[in-house]
């Protein structure tokens, strides 16, 4: 098994909340890892870390390092952009900013500087077709991002997620906010994603992640409780809590 | 009392509140256009004052208004804009910020005639300035700032949080991030406030006369003094020149900062209506 990226006793905190306490985990590549747990437990912290996001917070503190093929995401001259480029994040609330389908697809492209008009329409083409939105929106790119539905904005989200390129998808709760036909078919293209791209997502529902995931990681409490590959974790896992969690003694 | 009459005399109160003020603004426009209307023409616009204003028109004082609002939109926009930013995008709640927010209310509060009187101090005299349209148009510019910097900060702060964290979360550096993310949305908003500024820049008389000066004349320069259409009013109907021409420079003036109102919004409804359309 393929590394991606790696958690080395990594501690975060803001302030004087702990948010993730001594995290070691490895994050497999072209795998799909579903992080689950409780609300509060560190999940939406530990994809933060990973591109370096969770800084923006006030009085952020870490200890510990994470390492993206092998290489600390910490390293005193690393490139912020081009980390977060890499390491691309979408969000639980779909968020289409305020320009055209078009405009918001490749915006991440323009904010690294791209600017060859045929590079950029390639791009929307290619994020728009694995995002599925593709053949929606194809006949009025130039509408504002503004009047998609909300499982039309997630998905615009994801597009521009994909525009990039990157080599790992962050999504946090990407269908919490939508009905279950857009889930599902969020879903049907995560599969097709991994073939490609590390994924790591915090599924809204321990029923998603055991559908969409390749290995599993159970948080409560800022701590990693347990680790499987496949399904283990949902069948039977070897942890008290996560057990307990699993079968709705508590959430 | 029952509820439904309580009701009803609420409801009483506040209508009669807002006819009130309708009504005094209707008041005050009307009796000055009443009295300027009739002394208004096309050479009253376009002709020059002579018998220190009691006949010809006031197009220098025209100019003269609208030259001194646009020099002090000039320096305080792009001054407060900044201010604004940097409070909301590059600084966290802290001591500091919250003395600079003092500060710039606390300006909002000093009376205009202050400010004339420092204005004069400092730019006219001390800077050796002289009576001219940059000493006026950087006094202004002072007046203005805390607007500008409240509705900007204003504005900025309704931009959703989630389109900068989309905009950090695809590669924006921090600039990149306030420029293509925050800015264009918080746009109308910021507008808004520098229109208004432009209105009140317009309309000041007691800093504009000890710092621009009561001179006649088209100004040739930034350093020339300039008379305001307002400073025009105040010697016209104080020194017992005219009144009838006092009441139509007011018209005048009255017109001038409806119309700029007029287009602002409906420049504001257009750029909001184009945001929601399309990129």
């Amino acid at each position: 098994m393929d590394t991606k990226v790696e958690f080395d006793n990594y501690t975060l905190a803001y302030g004087r909340d702990t948010v993730l306490n001594n995290i070691t985990l490895v994050v497999p590549r072209n795998a799909v890892l579903a992080v689950f747990g409780p609300a509060g437990s560190g999940k939406s912290g530990l994809l933060r870390s990973i591109n370096r996001m969770a800084e923006l917070e006030p009085n952020e503190r870490h200890q510990g390092d994470i390492r993206m093929d092998g290489a600390s995401v910490f390293a005193a001259h690393t490139d912020l952009p081009g980390l977060r480029r890499r390491a691309a994040m979408v969000f639980a609330q779909p968020v289409a900013l305020p320009m055209s389908i078009y405009e918001n697809a490749i915006y991440g492209l323009r904010l690294a500087g791209v600017r060859d008009r045929r590079r950029l329409d390639a791009a929307a083409e290619r994020s728009l077709s694995a995002a599925t939105l593709w053949d929606e929106v194809k006949d009025r790119l130039d509408a504002s991002g503004l009047n998609l539905s909300g499982g039309q904005q997630q998905r615009l989200s994801i597009a521009r997620a994909l525009a990039l390129e990157p080599e790992l998808l962050l999504l946090d709760a990407p269908t919490a906010a939508l009905d279950p036909v857009s889930t599902g078919k969020i879903e049907d293209m995560l599969i097709e994603l991994k073939q490609h791209y590390t994924i790591v997502i915090v599924p809204h529902s321990i029923q998603q992640a055991a559908r969409v995931s390749d290995s599993a990681a159970f948080f409560l409490h800022g701590d990693c409780v347990e680790y499987a590959q496949g399904n283990q974790l949902f069948v039977s896992p070897r942890d008290k809590r996560t057990e307990d969690y699993v079968t709705g003694r508590f959430g | 009392m029952s509820s439904a009459r309580v009701q009803r005399l609420a409801f009483g109160c506040i209508w009669a509140a807002a006819i009130l003020t309708i009504g005094v603004l209707a008041l005050i426009i009307g009796l000055i256009v009443w009295r300027g209307l009739p002394s208004i023409s096309w050479e009253f616009l376009t002709g020059s004052p002579e018998n220190l204003g009691r006949d010809g028109g006031i197009l220098p004082t025209i100019i003269g208004t609208m030259v001194l609002g646009l020099v002090a939109l000039l320096i305080a926009t792009p001054l407060g804009i900044g201010s604004a930013i940097y409070l909301t995008e590059y600084t966290y709640e802290s001591r500091f910020t919250r003395a600079i927010r003092f500060c710039t209310e606390s300006l909002a509060g000093v009376p205009s005639i202050i400010f004339g009187l420092f204005g004069f101090i400092f730019f006219v005299t001390y800077l050796q300035m002289g009576w001219s349209i940059l000493a006026g148009g950087l006094t202004l510019a002072l007046m203005v700032l805390p607007t500008i910097i409240r509705t900007s900060e204003e504005a900025i702060r309704t931009v959703p949080q989630s389109y900068r964290d989309v905009s950090y979360s695809l590669g924006a550096t921090r600039w990149k991030m306030v420029t293509t993310a925050v800015l264009p949305s918080a746009l109308p908003g910021i507008v808004t406030g520098v229109i208004l500024s432009f209105g009140r820049a317009v309309s000041e008389t007691a800093a504009v006369i000890f710092t621009a000066g009561t001179a006649l004349n088209v100004p040739t320069s930034i350093f020339s003094p300039v008379r305001t259409m307002a400073v025009h009013f105040y010697i016209l109907a104080v020194e017992g020149i005219s009144l009838e021409k006092a009441y139509a420079t007011g018209t005048v003036l009255i017109v001038t900062v409806l119309l700029i109102n007029v287009i602002a919004s409906s420049l504001i409804t257009r750029l909001v209506r184009q945001r929601v359309r399309r990129s």
